[in-house]
């Protein structure tokens, strides 16, 4: 679904409350008047359900457009083993292998993402621009945070990911 | 370096009773309840769930002692004070709840070592261990030559590479070359400082990397970490040699440093972790 220029996706996990919910809401409207006497509110409020993700989905995304070319420009190109907690808060630019996907039916995907010195965990907190899967070569924008806040190893907080060639990769090692 | 050894000793043992312990108390408790139950002893059969307590807080400590926690683990305690405050009426419902509360933290303790990698090992405040310190113990006769003032320079050229400040980064290690300058220490220091300045500008810049690059002659390599890779490009093109001079550079910077500069130690050892990482690979 479009909003504006933003593509808004709706997690998994939303659709199968408001699924949930809805089948409850037939059943029990079909056994209770006193529920169907109701329904003036409730099917407003069923598809708040979906409404409120789509909504926060929408800001965030919106929000992350806004704020990559700041990152873009900012960011250093590092490998994945120099990144420590020396660095927290520091903007980097990473380019990778996605080994793993983790949280991807939250909308809060975390992906590992591995180059030749190490891997990274890099947590984005809405939908990426574009899908990506395992094994896709990717680069990440994003700034250096620790995995819980305050505690933790060093982990990205991963303003945009994309899908790199594999040849513009070597190209840049070369 | 003896004494951290064997604070790692007492920790690594510790660990291991605290691994025990998680299974042991869990299902002791679990144990002692179906004990009451069937012998029908005086005792409330709910207090037993104070094992599984107990073993959820040492499960709980032992995610927090490595340095990559698990969020899981770490949460157990809320559940088994929600066990514990709010208990059931029913002896076999608490029995079977201790029990399958007992198998998921042994569950997750075997998660947790597997997954989350070994405790971190307590060490004294100021001290190196592992091959980090083997490394610095190595070279240091090499370091003695160094003057105070390059000691300080390849400190501050080494923390400012750590912390992501590359911009500086040149300017420092130029400081550090001229403080070199005649003091008769190996040519491996000075090149360690020029790598460091061309490698940062590189990264500063976001550039690919050269054809062409500062890397450290055949006659360093007993003062490197690791030994020089051999002057070919892998089939995909990858070139070993770049990666490889900033990882030496950046330790031969850390062990100049620490050597010959005390009064640095302290900023360097919360960098530790970082050289840790680049000398381990």
């Amino acid at each position: 679904m479009k909003i504006g220029n933003v593509e808004v996706k709706v997690s998994l996990l939303a659709i199968a409350v408001f699924v949930v919910f809805t089948i409850f809401l037939l059943v029990a409207s079909i056994n209770s008047a006193e529920v169907r006497s109701q329904l003036i509110w409730l099917i407003p409020a069923l598809f708040m359900l979906l409404v409120i993700p789509i909504a926060l989905n929408y800001m965030s995304r919106r929000e992350y457009a806004d704020i990559t070319p700041a990152y873009e420009a900012e960011a250093k190109t590092v490998r994945v083993k120099l990144i420590n907690e020396n660095m927290i808060g520091k903007p980097v630019r990473i380019e990778g292998v996605v080994e793993k996907i983790r949280f991807q039916f939250l909308n809060r995907p975390q992906y590992i993402v591995a180059d030749r010195s190490g891997e990274i965990s890099c947590k984005m907190f809405t939908t990426p621009l574009e899908e990506i899967h395992e094994h896709d070569v990717v680069e990440v924008l994003g700034q250096v945070i620790r995995r819980y806040v305050m505690v933790g190893d060093p982990v990205i907080n991963c303003v945009s990911i994309r899908k790199l060639d594999k040849k513009t990769v070597q190209a840049k090692e070369r | 370096m003896s004494s951290p050894v064997v604070t790692a000793n007492n920790t690594s043992q510790n660990t291991k009773s605290y691994e025990l312990a998680v299974p042991v108390l869990s299902f002791g408790g679990a144990a002692l309840a179906i004990f009451l139950w069937v012998s029908g002893l005086a005792g409330d059969v709910r207090y037993t769930i104070a094992g599984c307590l107990v073993a959820s807080c040492i499960l709980a400590y032992l995610a927090w002692i490595r340095p990559k926690k698990d969020i899981v683990a770490l949460t157990t305690p809320v559940y088994s004070i929600i066990f514990f405050a709010m208990p059931l009426d029913e002896p076999v419902a608490t029995i079977t709840l201790e029990l399958l509360y007992a198998v998921s933290l042994s569950i997750l303790l075997v998660r947790l070592k597997s997954r989350f990698g070994e405790a971190a090992v307590a060490r004294e405040e100021g001290t190196l261990s592992g091959p980090l310190a083997d490394y610095v113990d190595k070279i240091k006769p090499a370091c003695t030559a160094i003057p105070p003032a390059g000691a300080h320079r390849a400190a501050v050229t080494f923390l400012r590479y750590a912390s992501g400040e590359y911009g500086d980064v040149p300017d420092e290690a130029r400081d550090g070359v001229l403080a070199l300058d005649g003091s008769g220490c190996a040519p491996a220091f000075k090149t360690a400082f020029e790598i460091l300045a061309e490698q940062a500008v590189i990264t500063e810049k976001s550039q690919p990397v050269p054809e062409w690059y500062k890397q450290f002659a055949s006659a360093d390599e007993p003062l490197l970490a690791r030994p020089l890779p051999p002057q070919k490009k892998k089939t995909d093109g990858y070139d070993d040699g770049f990666d490889a001079a900033l990882d030496n550079a950046l330790l031969l910077l850390f062990a100049a440093a620490w050597n010959g500069s005390e009064a640095d130690r302290g900023y360097l050892f919360k960098a530790d972790a970082f050289a840790t990482r680049v000398i381990e690979g």
